[in-house]
């Protein structure tokens, strides 16, 4: 079983070159955490999280600090939050999404993915050989897919 | 060719010739950055033992266990400090004691960085000094370059003024026995007055750019630096742990205990006291943690340089160099010692320090004779720990401190570059020279 067999649509992508702003404003419509970005030309080139997003709202500084697990000392105001979250606007998607995430190809065998998706990487991009996007695969997916198979299996065994 | 020959060198060769060039292509493979200096020590080790040069057990009798042990042991507590916010707690609460003017800020953080320098590595400290001195920065909205810069060269100078503060200190103490007080009471009063002269220095530069109203000192006023503090039972036990090891250093040397021992057995009795009343796996995550934040890199890193640095003494390379650097000086201890002190100190600013005084170690100590006996060799030891740790400051490559600062400053969107430091490091460095070159007059020859 591979991934093209399993996978499901992916969500409308951003395009790298636009303002971050505009997919701050799409996650908070969509309430979406998880967005594909790709080039133009739909060429796919990283994720955009809101674990990322929140990475870049917390104080440089303190994303320095090896290890720590708080930083409760900081009493910060929503004013300062608010300011971070402002200059995040003027920088591209480009500048926030994460380019390392691990992608698998339309023929990967389903059980890669389903190993990248247990590594913390909750949505694995499924690119075809010309690296565009063509699917995405998650535990969702996987469910879903079960079920359908389940479906046609009962189907059958009842005609 | 000398006596210390091998009988089985490979093909022949001259040992001299072998070990040399294996120690130079060491260095110049070391100097490109091209391949990670653990390797780089490794593979020149590798040779050193392959090529018969040296045996296999020679070569490990060579590795001075007492300076990894010490770095090892040191590294493990720190590990246990590090995680209970102490170092954070210091430094907030040091800013908020100048009330948060920007200009005392960058003079506390100076002075926290030099003691902790002094007492503990100084990559854990501008490792976690750092960040602290960004983020008081940013809250202020001043410049942070003042602080990244500041902090390179206070971690250099404290680290300085004790046997474990630095490296090179590490590996001179180790080598002659020159105890924890022995560095403290030389290094220390001229720690002392550099680090003055440099605060002054930053003040000068950086006193009128480094401004802040009201409403931004108000932020860093609200810290809350109690909160850092994670565990304290944990940070009880190891700052009793800490005290106990640096009194062991004092005292140890009346009973014969090197610094090596002390640290592994306060790393042992920390993780002890600290793990007693947790499960098997409990202690097992402990211990797993804590090994995770030992450099074990460069522990190898050591191990290698110790192995290569054997090969040429045992060639007797750094007889020669020694007995030609005596000849220069005509056999003069106070020639001697300032041509130790300015040369380690321009090496140093150029190349890493640990590789340099690993190699000028057996080199002055084969100068002992020449010069006139144990008791006249010292000052050429001191002058060799302060030329290599001032050094340091000599440019953004002279200590492994300077690049991690670097690196610290560059991941918050602050580079430091190689011209940028040098305008400010070399002066700076130089000018901690001249007090370093008047205090051995005085101290030693007057």
């Amino acid at each position: 079983m591979d991934c093209k067999t399993v996978m499901g649509p992916v969500p409308v992508p951003l395009y790298a070159d636009e303002p971050a702003g505009s997919a701050i404003d799409f996650m908070a419509e969509k309430r979406t955490g998880l967005v594909p970005v790709t080039d133009r030309d739909g060429t796919f080139v990283g994720l955009l999280s809101g674990d990322r997003m929140m990475h870049f709202l917390i104080p440089r500084a303190i994303t320095m600090m090896r290890g720590r697990k708080r930083a409760s000392y900081l009493q910060e105001s929503a004013e300062e939050v608010q300011a971070r979250l402002d200059a995040l606007r003027t920088k591209t998607i480009a500048d926030l999404i994460d380019p390392d995430v691990k992608v698998a190809r339309e023929d990967t065998p389903l059980i890669d993915a389903m190993m990248l998706i247990s590594d913390k990487q909750f949505v694995v991009p499924v690119l075809d050989a010309d690296d565009k996007l063509v699917g995405a695969i998650s535990f969702f997916t996987l469910l879903h897919y079960l079920k359908d198979e389940q479906a046609k299996a009962d189907a059958g065994g009842q005609a | 060719m000398t006596g210390h020959e091998t009988a089985s060198v490979i093909f022949g060769l001259d040992p001299l010739w072998l070990s040399t060039g294996i120690l130079v292509v060491t260095y110049a493979v070391l100097l490109s950055e091209k391949i990670h200096r653990t390797v780089v020590a490794l593979t020149g080790a590798g040779m050193v033992i392959l090529s018969g040069l040296v045996s296999q057990e020679r070569a490990i009798a060579g590795i001075d266990f007492n300076t990894i042990a010490l770095l090892t042991g040191m590294m493990m507590i720190v590990a246990v400090i590090r995680a209970t916010g102490f170092f954070e707690f210091i430094a907030i609460w040091s800013a908020k004691k100048v009330k948060a003017d920007p200009r005392g800020v960058l003079i506390a953080l100076s002075l926290v960085t030099a003691v902790f320098s002094a007492f503990l590595d100084n990559l854990t400290t501008v490792l976690l000094v750092v960040p602290i001195a960004l983020l008081l920065a940013e809250k202020l909205e001043v410049s942070p370059y003042p602080f990244l810069l500041s902090q390179i060269l206070a971690s250099n100078i404290g680290g300085t003024a004790t046997l474990i503060g630095d490296p090179p200190n590490i590996l001179i103490g180790s080598a002659t026995g020159l105890s924890f007080m022995d560095f403290l009471t030389h290094m220390g009063p001229v720690v002392v007055v550099v680090l003055v002269a440099s605060i002054a220095v930053f003040h000068l530069i950086w006193g009128k750019s480094l401004v802040a109203d009201d409403k931004h000192k108000a932020r860093i006023m609200g810290f809350r630096e109690a909160d850092s503090i994670t565990d304290m039972t944990l940070l009880v036990q190891s700052l009793i742990v800490l005290a106990g090891v640096i009194a062991g250093f004092i005292i140890g040397e009346h009973y014969h205990i090197r610094p090596g021992t002390t640290a592994m057995t306060g790393a042992a009795v920390l993780l002890l006291v600290v793990g007693v009343t947790d499960s098997m796996a409990g202690q097992a995550k402990r211990l797993n943690e804590v090994f995770s934040e030992v450099e074990w890199g460069a522990l190898f890193f050591f191990m290698g340089l110790f192995v290569v640095v054997g090969g040429v003494e045992h060639a007797g390379l750094l007889e020669i160099l020694g007995a030609k650097l005596m000849a220069a000086t005509q056999n003069d201890p106070l020639a001697t010692t300032m041509a130790t002190l300015w040369l380690s100190a321009l090496v140093s600013a150029a190349v890493d320090n640990i590789p340099f005084v690993a190699t000028m170690i057996p080199l002055v100590e084969s100068m002992e004779t020449a010069i006139g006996g144990p008791a006249a060799l010292e000052p050429v030891w001191w002058a060799l720990a302060l030329g290599a740790c001032f050094g340091g400051n000599g440019s953004l490559i002279g200590a492994a401190a300077n690049v991690m600062v670097a690196g610290l400053g560059e991941r918050a969107g602050y580079p430091i570059t190689f011209g940028r430091f040098l305008a400010l490091g070399l002066p700076m460095m130089l000018g901690s020279m001249v007090i370093a070159t008047g205090y051995m007059y005085l101290r030693h020859f007057m």
